[in-house]
């Protein structure tokens, strides 16, 4: 399998270097007066002299990524929905393959989504609605055989299997592994992942298809209610989405810090308790696509390919003469994107963590923006 | 390679473009009235540059006193409201005493060369002696030393029955020190690095000062908890915050990170609220107890959220989201907690309803608060 870069990033590094054509030549003083010009900016890329605004920056990253992202998760989820109707209508093998492909979409959309674990995602310390999309992400524990249990157990019985039944599972037996687990492999001791058999089980319990689409409703009503809340109203009070473009986040952090550091926790997630861990989605046999598309993501939320007047945080950097560090994410992004390509695990071991180690260090760095003090054990 | 090390970029750009506005200093927003009369202290700074001790109003400036090192903790002088002592952050070996009047340094002290300061220390009810919390360099093992208040000459040292000690205080009695033995061994040649992970052995020790005895000592169930910070009420309860060693465990499960040990009866960990501690990342940064209410409060920065208990019924009654909050301090009136947070942020909760005082609210915007904080008299 391979996953292509996307030109739009070359196209992308070009407008960088434009940038730096202008600035270059004199980099130390441009360096000491940044501040003074990131305040003034006007036109990203105009005169060379500035780049983009902060505010510009958060603007183009909000609503031309992260906004997308969330509402592409959201028809991705719609569209699994439609894919579910079809199969239990008249369950088939080609069926069960438009299923599958729709998950997997969704699972990509979702690995992007993931990645901004704050405000909507982050709801609640205890159960935020992160964990019910997807279970692993609250402590590194594969819960694929709870599902299994807790579907067999739900199919096998004779409750009804309405909207207080699903509301009353918990976060371990939903979310993507549950839709994984039920599109991916029959209900049979071992879990055969023919195409056939998982037809056929479809066509021997009825109520599986029930519960898939309990499950499924899950989702879509959790991915609108994401939708919902970047856009419209979030805990009662004004659009996510706002608040990202305001000065503070409700516990008081600067929205691009906040921003970055939920980036890096994804990017640690990923690499402690899945690369180091356990690979999920391996019944779908699709771990490696969705890193790869949550690498897309994140270079998309770093790069702003598009529009063509969109300015992302690389943009900054650049701006502000620091064409090193803008390589040095760029090539380790490239560094992991490849080894995600690739299926390689050691090295996207690698590349994951110096991503994480830029978006920690460079990045805030390059941004003028304070991540926090780290208080270590021990302090 | 990067550059960045000869490019000095000034901090905080990012949202320099909203307005000339959020450029200003926020100090002065929020001042509450009942908060005049007290100032708040904590160590801050980012850089050897910047680091020193603070000073701040409420509603007003924040001004710093630069000490040179990172530090941690600092005791405010029982009879002398002006003067506080800042210990440099473990594995430091300076302090400074600073004269909150002049805000200048008006005394600097050194450990001996064999020993490290582990971050805090306490006064004498009386003021007439300082205690320090060292380590001895390669064994980690712990030494209370006992200086003279005015000379911060060393008068007398004890043994704290234990490695990597942290925080310690004086019971109410005035004739015991109780002291968190962290358990971890780190050594200069490989700095905050933890040398002892499989036999670490945190306890909870009280040494009779007159003494040097052992009167007591206390551990919890879990090893690869490590005793760090503690708050003693006036009935002698005594409150503990916890680090977990997630690294020496193989399981992911969450392990409890505040204990309470009331007189006469052993060490209780508070179990209530558990699954909060999984969102807290195993890193409980500090605890303060309100007498009144016997509500702790315990911050942790890598949780952003501070979470209460009552220490009395053992029940995790409230939590609240607080950006890398870690300081953590009683107001003077007793009625309020008060948080900081790195950002530069204050925070007061009331102490009985724990609902913050949301118009109280401040930002010391060239203030990054560590991990400690305490309140002083103006």
């Amino acid at each position: 399998m391979t996953i292509p870069r996307r030109t739009l990033t070359l196209r992308s590094n070009l407008r960088h270097r434009q940038w730096l054509g202008a600035a270059s030549f004199a980099l130390a003083s441009f360096a000491l007066v940044s501040f003074t010009l990131a305040a003034c900016a006007t036109e990203p890329g105009g005169d060379g002299a500035g780049g983009p605004s902060g505010p510009e920056v958060m603007r183009s990253t909000v609503d031309n990524t992260i906004v997308p992202d969330v509402a592409a998760f959201n028809v991705a989820a719609q569209g699994m929905q439609g894919e579910v109707d079809a199969f239990c209508a008249a369950p088939s093998p080609e069926a069960l393959d438009g299923l599958q492909a729709s998950w997997r979409s969704l699972s990509e959309a979702w690995n992007t989504v993931a990645a901004y674990n704050l405000g909507p995602l982050d709801d609640d310390f205890i159960t935020p609605k992160i964990i019910f999309f997807e279970s692993m992400r609250q402590r590194g524990i594969d819960y694929t055989q709870t599902v299994r249990d807790t579907a067999a157990m739900a199919i096998g019985g004779a409750d009804p299997l309405d909207d207080a039944f699903f509301d009353g599972l918990t976060f371990n037996r939903v979310g993507m592994l549950a839709l994984e687990v039920l599109v991916f492999e029959d209900s049979r001791e071992g879990g055969s992942t023919d195409p056939a058999d998982i037809v056929a089980d479809y066509e021997e319990q009825a109520r599986k298809c029930e519960y898939l689409r309990g499950i499924m409703a899950q989702i879509v009503g959790r991915a609108a209610q994401l939708d919902t809340e970047w856009n419209d109203s979030f805990a009662g009070g004004e659009a996510f989405r706002d608040t990202m473009l305001g000065t503070e986040l409700p516990d008081g952090a600067e929205p691009v810090a906040g921003l970055l550091i939920a980036v890096q926790d994804h990017l640690l997630y990923i690499k402690e308790r899945k690369l180091e861990g356990i690979l999920d989605a391996q019944l779908s046999g699709h771990f490696y696509p969705n890193v790869a598309a949550m690498l897309d993501g994140l270079e998309n939320l770093l790069v702003q390919p598009a529009p063509d007047d969109a300015v992302g945080m690389l943009d900054f950097m650049a701006a502000r003469g620091l064409d090193d560090d803008v390589a040095l994410v760029e090539a380790n992004l490239a560094m992991a994107q490849t080894a995600a390509a690739n299926e390689d695990r050691d090295a996207l071991i690698t590349a994951i963590g110096l991503l994480e180690g830029n978006v920690k260090r460079e990045i805030p760095d390059g941004l003028g923006v304070e991540l926090g003090i780290t208080f270590s054990d021990g302090d | 390679m990067s550059d960045r090390a000869s490019l000095p970029l000034p901090r905080r750009p990012f949202l320099a473009g909203l307005g000339a506005m959020l450029a200003m200093p926020v100090v002065g927003a929020g001042c509450d009235a009942d908060f005049v009369g007290e100032r708040w202290i904590s160590a801050q700074g980012a850089d050897d540059d910047t680091y020193g001790l603070v000073v701040a109003e409420p509603g007003g400036v924040a001004t710093t006193v630069k000490s040179g090192f990172r530090g941690h903790a600092v005791a405010l002088h029982p009879a002398d409201p002006s003067r506080v002592v800042m210990f440099a952050r473990r594995p430091g070996r300076f302090g400074i005493v600073v004269d909150l009047e002049r805000v200048q340094i008006v005394q600097r002290f050194e450990c001996v060369a064999h020993r490290r300061l582990a971050g805090h220390g306490c006064f004498y009810a009386d003021g007439t002696r300082l205690l320090t919390v060292e380590a001895d360099i390669q064994t980690a093992e712990g030494t209370i030393a006992v200086r003279d208040a005015d000379t911060l000459e060393i008068v007398r040292e004890l043994d704290t029955y234990g490695i990597g000690p942290h925080e310690a205080a004086l019971m109410p009695d005035g004739r015991t020190v109780v002291v968190a033995n962290g358990g971890i061994l780190t050594r200069p040649e490989t700095g905050r690095d933890k040398l002892n992970l499989d036999t670490m052995r945190s306890t909870l020790a009280y040494v009779d000062l007159a003494s040097g005895s052992l009167l007591a000592e206390e551990r919890v169930p879990e090893d690869k908890a490590s005793i760090r910070h503690l708050a003693v009420t006036e009935d002698g309860t005594v409150v503990v915050a916890m680090q977990v060693q997630r690294e020496a465990l193989d399981h992911t499960e969450p392990r409890p990170l505040v204990a309470v040990q009331r007189p006469g009866h052993g060490l209780q960990i508070l179990e209530d609220g558990l699954e909060l501690t999984t969102a807290m990342q195993d890193y409980a940064a500090g605890v303060a107890v309100d007498d009144h209410s016997r509500v702790a409060a315990v911050p942790s920065p890598r949780g952003n959220l501070v979470a209460f208990w009552n220490i009395d019924t053992g029940k995790l009654v409230r939590h609240l989201a607080f950006d890398d909050v870690s300081g953590v301090a009683l107001s003077r009136d007793q009625r309020r907690f008060v948080l900081s947070g790195s950002g530069g942020q204050v925070r007061l909760v009331d102490a009985d309803t724990l609902a913050e005082v949301e118009e109280a609210r401040e930002r010391f915007s060239d203030v990054r608060w560590d991990n400690h904080m305490i309140v002083v008299p103006t």
